[in-house]
């Protein structure tokens, strides 16, 4: 909850613009990560699955959010 | 491997809760929508301006208001499944009514935020950015129908007694997919609404 307001307070206060970008959206995906890995691992229950099955979220979230770095690096 | 290692492992559930097959849906789902995630992320990276300025057109407060809706009902699934493992049927009906509740309320808040929109003169043809956000907003809005549907399916079964401590696995399988749909919504909300 407390992650989600300070996305939207990044966001309704033009954090990014007037900081600059590259800390703040470190920030903002690090936070996607930690939301959905703690909802795959505690809400899904993958916490207590073996391995290949807990894995395979917590690398789609790695690829994602790094990719979507490398794509805003970009720009 | 160490022996406590080992032993922590030979612990573990062979399979995720719910039925397999949700499974593979689901990470089916995943993928389909990280492709969309990239492809939005690397046409951005070519359209800067043209999505920075019309990024300032979406409602924030809407994206965020949803997040903490769809995180609010996920729990509360979490609560349903727990409580359908302890046998308490009843509960678990509860439980679940409260994520229909609030799940409903995503709905609501889209549905404003779409009218918002169109009623601006806003589409899909509109520009790159909208053709974008409509149509990541408006597929991840069926996926929450479709939750709210498969939800209210294993809530009417509940309630004819079709669950007990030893035969759960629909209300597993329902939460798991209500579970994606959240995950979903938690990185598209960031990256759509916020990330400029």
């Amino acid at each position: 909850m407390a992650l989600t307001l300070s996305t939207l307070a990044i966001g309704k206060f033009d954090l990014i613009d007037s900081i600059g970008g590259g800390p703040l959206v470190a920030f903002l995906l690090i936070t996607i990560f930690i939301k959905s890995a703690m909802i795959s691992e505690y809400f899904m229950g993958l916490k207590v699955v073996r391995w290949r099955w807990r894995m395979i979220p917590l690398i789609y979230l790695i690829i994602v959010c790094g990719l979507i770095w490398i794509a805003y690096n970009r720009a | 491997m160490s022996e406590t290692n080992l032993t922590q492992n030979q612990n573990r559930e062979e399979y995720p809760p719910g039925d397999l097959v949700i499974w593979i849906f689901i990470y089916a789902e995943l993928l389909v929508f990280g492709v969309l995630f990239l492809a939005y992320a690397f046409s951005r990276s070519n359209n800067l301006e043209l999505f920075n300025e019309s990024q300032k057109l979406v409602n924030q407060e809407a994206g965020a208001l949803n997040t903490l809706i769809l995180i609010t009902s996920s729990y509360f699934v979490v609560r349903a499944v727990a409580a359908i493992r302890e046998g308490r049927a009843e509960q678990c009906g509860h439980w679940l009514l409260a994520t229909m509740i609030t799940g409903s309320g995503f709905i609501v808040v889209k549905l404003y935020e779409f009218s918002e929109k169109f009623g601006a003169g806003i589409s899909l043809s509109t520009n790159t950015f909208f053709t974008y956000y409509l149509s990541m907003t408006a597929f991840h809005f069926m996926h929450v129908v479709l939750g709210l549907i498969i939800l209210a399916a294993v809530w009417f079964k509940n309630r004819r007694g079709g669950y007990s401590q030893e035969d759960h696995m629909g209300v597993e399988t329902g939460a798991s997919y209500w579970h994606m749909v959240d995950l979903v919504w938690i990185i598209l909300f960031p990256l759509v609404y916020v990330i400029r």
